[in-house]
């Protein structure tokens, strides 16, 4: 009874076909795919069905991934890629954010088209869009929000690193910073892990020094706390 | 062709059963261009099936052939698919009601089929 056509229930009337599908990874712009379908030599109905449509789900999401990781210099492409790559995960944008370890509502706000993510972040999700290895490793690690709170910005580095490095090319990544919010997002992760790395070493030098002379007062406090308010960014 | 009843031929209940299991919805291609157009993916559509309420109910549509004959499923009886009015919100941001066109068919398991997707035509 595999073979039956859901309207007219006519039996081993359908036939498998492909058709050319028009997917819009974001509004404007269309890519042509070729996908499966049956069709009712009874009545002409072209379906697909729930096997048929979820292998086609994987198809259409793996292509528009893939064009979005190429055309990412296009206005508003980043939030298409980063909404695509959560339905293509099956996520919610809380476990999303867990996963990649993006804090607070950074990764709504992406997909609203609200906020830019900074190149670190853009560059991981690229690597996401275009591997589906990376995705199927992202997917398998545990929720890595108890390290977020060990460096100030929105994504988690260890991962994102790790990730960037086994699955994408950083030198062609590299030259993916074009927006100007990208840029200021670049010079925040580099004080961060520069001048916030320095402080860190001068935090722990002044807490020896206090040690020695506790009436001193702590310059480096301050560069830490203006280095954090600087992730309001994200 | 409109049938003016105002009571659906299938149990929406039971339909949205069958489109909540992974394997329980089924499309034709013709209604995947039209979500897609709308900006709207498979699961989204699904989302929509499930989210239907009694009162977006429309109409019954009846197939028939071009001279209004009726044409009959392989059991001798008439194809007839529910027809909803669910309201969305469009690439563009603004709410429009769509025509989505449904059936339940139980078959080796019960499938919610989604014949059409699209805005309603003038």
């Amino acid at each position: 009874m595999t073979n039956q056509c859901p309207f007219c229930l006519s039996e081993n009337s359908l036939q498998e076909q492909t058709y050319e599908f028009s997917a819009h990874p974001m509004p404007g712009r269309t890519i042509k795919l070729r996908l499966k379908n049956e069709v009712c030599t009874y009545c002409d109905e072209e379906i697909e069905s729930p096997n048929i449509a979820l292998q086609n789900n994987a198809i259409i999401s793996d292509a528009k991934l893939k064009w979005l990781a190429e055309h990412i210099e296009v206005d508003r492409a980043i939030g298409y890629l980063v909404k695509e790559l959560r339905t293509n995960l099956g996520v919610t944008q809380k476990k999303f954010s867990e996963i990649t370890g993006a804090k607070g509502v950074s990764i709504s706000k992406y997909e609203l088209h609200t906020l830019k993510p900074s190149a670190l972040a853009r560059t991981l999700f690229t690597v996401l869009a275009e591997s589906k290895e990376a995705r199927d490793a992202l997917l398998s690690r545990s929720s890595c929000k108890a390290f977020t709170n060990e460096n100030s910005l929105g994504i988690h580095y260890a991962s994102a690193r790790e990730i960037i490095t086994v699955f994408g090319d950083t030198t062609a990544t590299a030259t993916s910073t074009t927006t100007g919010l990208s840029l200021v997002n670049s010079i925040v992760e580099f004080i961060d892990k520069t001048i916030c790395g320095a402080s860190r070493l001068l935090e722990a030098s002044m807490i020896q020094l206090e040690l020695s002379d506790e009436a001193e007062p702590r310059p480096a406090t301050k560069t830490r706390r203006s280095s954090q308010n600087l992730v309001s960014v994200y | 062709m409109v049938n003016t009843t105002s009571i659906p031929r299938f149990n929406l209940k039971a339909m949205q059963l069958a489109a909540g299991l992974k394997d329980g919805l089924s499309i034709t291609s013709r209604a995947r261009q039209d979500a897609e157009n709308l900006g709207k993916d498979f699961e989204e559509v699904r989302k929509i099936v499930l989210g239907l309420r009694p009162s977006d109910f429309d109409h019954v549509w009846i197939k028939r052939d071009e001279k209004k004959r009726l044409i009959l499923n392989a059991q001798g009886k008439e194809i007839a698919m529910d027809v909803y009015s669910p309201r969305i919100v469009a690439p563009n941001g603004e709410e429009c009601s769509v025509y989505l066109k449904l059936m339940l068919t139980a078959t080796a398991i019960a499938i919610t089929s989604i014949q059409s997707f699209h805005q309603h035509r003038k």
